[in-house]
């Protein structure tokens, strides 16, 4: 079973990253789940809802978490979210995305250096 | 404990689908029976959701799920098919027993109470062999029992 991601962001441009990403790639690879905080979510309840997707998006090999701008409740909330296996990368983009669904096969921590990777590689100089 | 309506008429074993579309208008016409919200609507939400990643969940076994406005409880549906089809499952055995939930729009962490809780009935194997052989709603309903859920 591959590692599960869950995708923390501002309202719901996870949601529509996710989709683009789905789309351009072709398919999904991964069990994926959203969530979305909007400005009136109350930050303890938001934390709760992100553990329980963590839990049973574990299927053994872990949780990638992405967040998208790093210091704000969404990345906050990430890193409140205790597991054995987890791990949050910030900055999400298209690019990071797309990077890690070509790699369905890694591991978390393989997994997470390769969103690392495929964020910065999509962000130059045209 | 959590209220959730499941019966007879939600229910379909050796069922012919051959697609993962054709699955979820099946599933569709099903809880839009008991629900009374239409199949075009249940489709739609459980359609939006197949867009962002499959529901598969391994071992041959599908959660598709959606969150509906205008329902005052969740309900569940079960098709069994006889023949696995491919669900952009996320393993390499396609899918077979296919659980599907719908649940109010304002009920979030219901939802995923739900989903984690069935995803866990599902994941035990002796629990897939039995739906695989059920030969009856009653039997179906037995293998879904939990101390989270009361059905309705």
């Amino acid at each position: 079973m591959n590692v599960g991601i869950l995708i923390i962001t501002h309202s719901d441009i996870g949601k529509q990253m996710l989709l683009t990403a789905t789309s351009v790639y072709g398919n999904n690879p991964f069990r994926v789940e959203l969530l979305s905080v909007d400005n009136f979510d109350q930050p303890n309840d938001v934390i709760q809802l992100g553990q329980k997707y963590v839990n049973f998006l574990d299927k053994g090999k872990g949780v990638l978490v992405l967040t998208d701008i790093i210091g704000t409740t969404p990345s906050n909330i990430a890193k409140s979210i205790k597991h054995q296996k987890i791990r949050v990368v910030a900055g999400l983009n298209l690019s990071m995305i797309l990077n890690v669904f070509n790699y369905p096969k890694y591991s978390l921590e393989n997994l997470a250096e390769k969103a690392i990777e495929g964020g910065i590689d999509g962000i130059m100089n045209l | 404990m959590i209220n959730i309506k499941l019966d007879d008429s939600q229910i379909s074993i050796n069922d012919d689908c051959r697609t993962k579309k054709s699955i979820l208008q099946r599933l569709s016409l099903l809880l839009s029976k008991s629900s009374g919200i239409s199949t075009d609507e249940i489709f739609a939400g459980l359609y939006e959701r197949e867009k962002l990643g499959s529901t598969s969940v391994g071992n041959g076994v599908a959660i598709p799920h959606a969150r509906i406005k205008g329902i005052n409880h969740p309900f569940v549906s079960v098709i069994i098919l006889d023949n696995p089809i491919d669900f952009d499952n996320i393993d390499s055995l396609d899918v077979d027993i296919v659980v599907c939930l719908i649940v109010p729009t304002e009920e979030t962490e219901n939802h995923l109470t739900l989903l984690a809780c069935l995803s866990e009935i599902l994941d035990k194997i002796s629990n897939r062999k039995k739906l695989r052989s059920a030969r009856n709603s009653e039997e179906i309903l037995n293998c879904l029992e939990s101390t989270d859920l009361i059905f309705i």
